[in-house]
């Protein structure tokens, strides 16, 4: 027994024994996942503080007396007097791609039950974006997948395209859209083993959203096989409004990684109205002076902080990418309230969701006057160019036209035909949810509609026309399809093969 | 304590700064201050008190160093450590001596917010934190 106790203590004298200084201080109160520190003398603005039982905290307000700190995790066990110690560490989250499949929290613990995340690497949350010599112009195309939007309004690699809309008129349909369409390209480049394929991965940011609809999206990528292309990274509504006010710039820095890393990868952040309310939360329990709507002064730079960190770096900076798809929720149709406007003037453009579009059965419900992308064509295909020049023209043009042909009866000839060509543009543009169109495809359907072939068939049958011509397109025509997609241009020859084929197509539709 | 009107808590403060003498609280003063009050109390006399109380004991802490140990500890090392610790400090700093067997072994020094921990237990803590 005493030879036991000695192997003990000789275990005990050999460990070592150093000197570690730290820097502690006592919980005053703890209320809604904010908790007020006395002491923390050198605790440094957004470093993280730890609590008993491994509960970990972000100093977020640094006052004379005391020091605000936002509580990640559980803080039911926390109470008045544990003592708390600095970490002279910034927040830190997992990053590579051993995240793609997996489900995530705030904090980067995986929610999945698929076991530990096999990563070494970690960032931390907050970083500055990326200066203005390692940026390059956004110029690469995202294939959203979505006719209108990839027409109208180009989303390029690197960009910040806000979707804004009310509830329920399918903007997270769009985004999630988006990454279906990232994960059949991914996988059509690499089965074609392209050595210059540049494949998109995706990060999809759940901020205040129910558990049902996460599961549901989960669900939805799952059964496309866009998961494993995928980060998730959820801070539902259940969750404390820390761990939704971190959420965003956790997913940032993963996608940070691909960027840095010379990879391209998309973020959607769903949705920053419901990030904003969680800061807004925080702020008025750490008694931050407020201003319009109860939110602090600093929501803006909440914003415009994490929307900066999306760049495309230049070549000598490995070309990496990072696209934001950020998402504002409107009340009733107000895009001039106070985080609507901020976000629209801190991205790159904006897709307008109207709610009477989606009521008309108008899907997906872009509105064409109030949605703009200012990367513009440069985000395009030089195919798409050639055959989308004039569309966006034309559907303003049909708009203000329907509006006035409601009131007079005789119409001319001219005026009669944009009518027409607007409204099966319109019905052109519809699309089924999860069921994004191939670039080759749309641009066959638009060379169709550009030349006429849809003039004879009636505006109720055009859904059905164009369903028809996909098939069409897709199963009897690979070759010339194949053709387009690595010519990305409309040659002579191509446009000749065009005709041929929906001349074709158009004798097997009656 | 901090929901408290921030005048009180200024008054308070400046309550503290008369107290203190060659950067140490003085009892004269504080006793000076308290009977001052005695005689001529003023408006919200029990906030004001907690208050001074409140800063005159963190104002105490910033010169009280808490050695506690396990085990047995020498003068010798008891005064070069007040004599280490009053030149880091820049301030002159006083030693209490406290016994904890919890600690199985080594010293742990206290001063206002700094912690110093060369114990046993504390490096079986970082050990058991690092495991996790």
């Amino acid at each position: 027994m005493s030879t036991i106790i000695e192997q003990i203590e000789e275990e005990i004298a050999k460990l070592e024994t150093k000197k570690v200084k730290e820097n502690t201080g006592n919980i005053i109160s703890v209320a809604d996942g904010v908790a007020k520190i006395d002491g923390l003398s050198e605790v440094m603005y957004n470093e993280m503080v730890e609590f008993p039982g491994n509960v970990y905290g972000i100093a977020l307000n640094l006052e004379e007396d005391e020091v605000g700190v936002v509580i990640l995790g559980d803080p039911s066990r926390l109470k008045e007097g544990d003592q708390v110690k600095t970490t002279g560490r910034l927040l830190s989250v997992p990053v590579g791609k051993a995240l793609l499949g997996r489900v995530v929290d705030a904090t980067g613990e995986p929610v999945d039950g698929k076991g530990p995340v096999t990563t070494d690497e970690t960032y931390p949350v907050e970083k500055i974006a990326p200066g203005i010599l390692p940026r390059e112009s956004v110029n690469q195309p995202v294939q959203t997948g979505i006719m209108p939007i990839d027409v109208m309004t180009p989303v390029g690699r690197g960009q910040r395209e806000l979707i804004i809309g009310d509830r329920s008129t399918g903007k997270t349909t769009i985004a999630i859209d988006t990454i279906i369409n990232q994960a059949k390209i991914n996988k059509q480049g690499e089965a074609n083993g392209d050595e210059n394929f540049r494949p998109l991965y995706s990060i999809y940011v759940a901020i205040g959203q129910k558990n049902s609809n996460i599961a549901r999206t989960l669900g939805v990528l799952e059964e496309h096989g866009a998961l494993e292309y995928t980060i998730i990274v959820t801070a539902p509504a259940s969750d404390n409004p820390a761990n939704q006010y971190i959420a965003p710039y956790s997913g940032c820095a993963m996608g940070e990684w691909f960027l840095e890393n010379g990879m391209d990868a998309l973020i959607v952040y769903d949705d920053l109205s419901k990030h904003a309310v969680a800061y807004r939360h925080i702020s008025l329990i750490l008694k931050r002076p407020s201003g319009r709507e109860a939110f602090p002064g600093d929501v803006f730079y909440l914003h415009s902080r994490l929307l900066e960190r999306s760049a495309r770096l230049n070549e000598e900076n490995g070309n990496g990418s990072l696209t934001a798809l950020p998402i504002i929720e409107t009340q009733a149709s107000d895009v001039s309230a106070y985080i609507p406007t901020n976000v629209i003037s801190i991205t790159d453009g904006q897709i307008y969701l109207e709610p009477d579009l989606f009521n008309q059965g108008i899907r997906p419900a872009i509105s064409v006057g109030l949605s703009v992308s200012r990367v513009g064509s440069a985000a395009q295909i030089k195919a798409i160019k050639q055959v989308a020049g004039k569309i966006k023209l034309e559907l303003a043009q049909f708009g203000e036209l329907q509006a006035f042909a409601q009131f007079g009866s005789d119409l001319d000839a001219r005026t009669k035909a944009q009518l027409d060509r607007g409204a099966r543009i319109v019905e052109l543009f519809k699309q089924p949810a999860f069921s994004p169109i191939p670039v080759e495809i749309q641009l066959g359907l638009l060379w169709a509609i550009q030349n006429g072939y849809f003039d004879d068939v009636e505006v109720s049958k055009i859904v059905a026309a164009s369903e028809s011509l996909q098939e069409f397109l897709s199963t009897r025509k690979t070759d010339l399809m194949t053709k387009i997609l690595i010519e990305k241009e409309l040659t002579e020859k191509i446009e000749d093969n065009l005709k041929t084929a929906i001349e074709e197509w158009k004798l097997t539709f009656s | 304590m901090l929901n408290t009107d921030k005048r009180l808590v200024q008054y308070a403060k400046k309550l503290v700064q008369i107290s203190i003498e060659d950067g140490r609280v003085s009892d004269e003063r504080v006793k000076a201050i308290m009977g001052t009050f005695a005689s001529r109390p003023p408006r919200r006399f029990k906030t004001i008190l907690k208050l001074y109380l409140y800063y005159i004991k963190r104002e105490l802490r910033k010169s009280q160093a808490v050695i506690e140990y396990a085990g047995s500890i020498n003068k010798s090392s008891i005064e070069t450590i007040e004599r280490n610790l009053t030149s880091h400090y820049g301030r002159p700093i006083t030693v209490t001596l406290s016994e904890n067997q919890e600690l199985l072994a080594g010293i742990r020094i206290s001063v206002a917010d700094d912690v110093y921990d060369s114990t046993i237990a504390g490096s079986l803590n970082n050990l058991s934190g690092l495991a996790n």
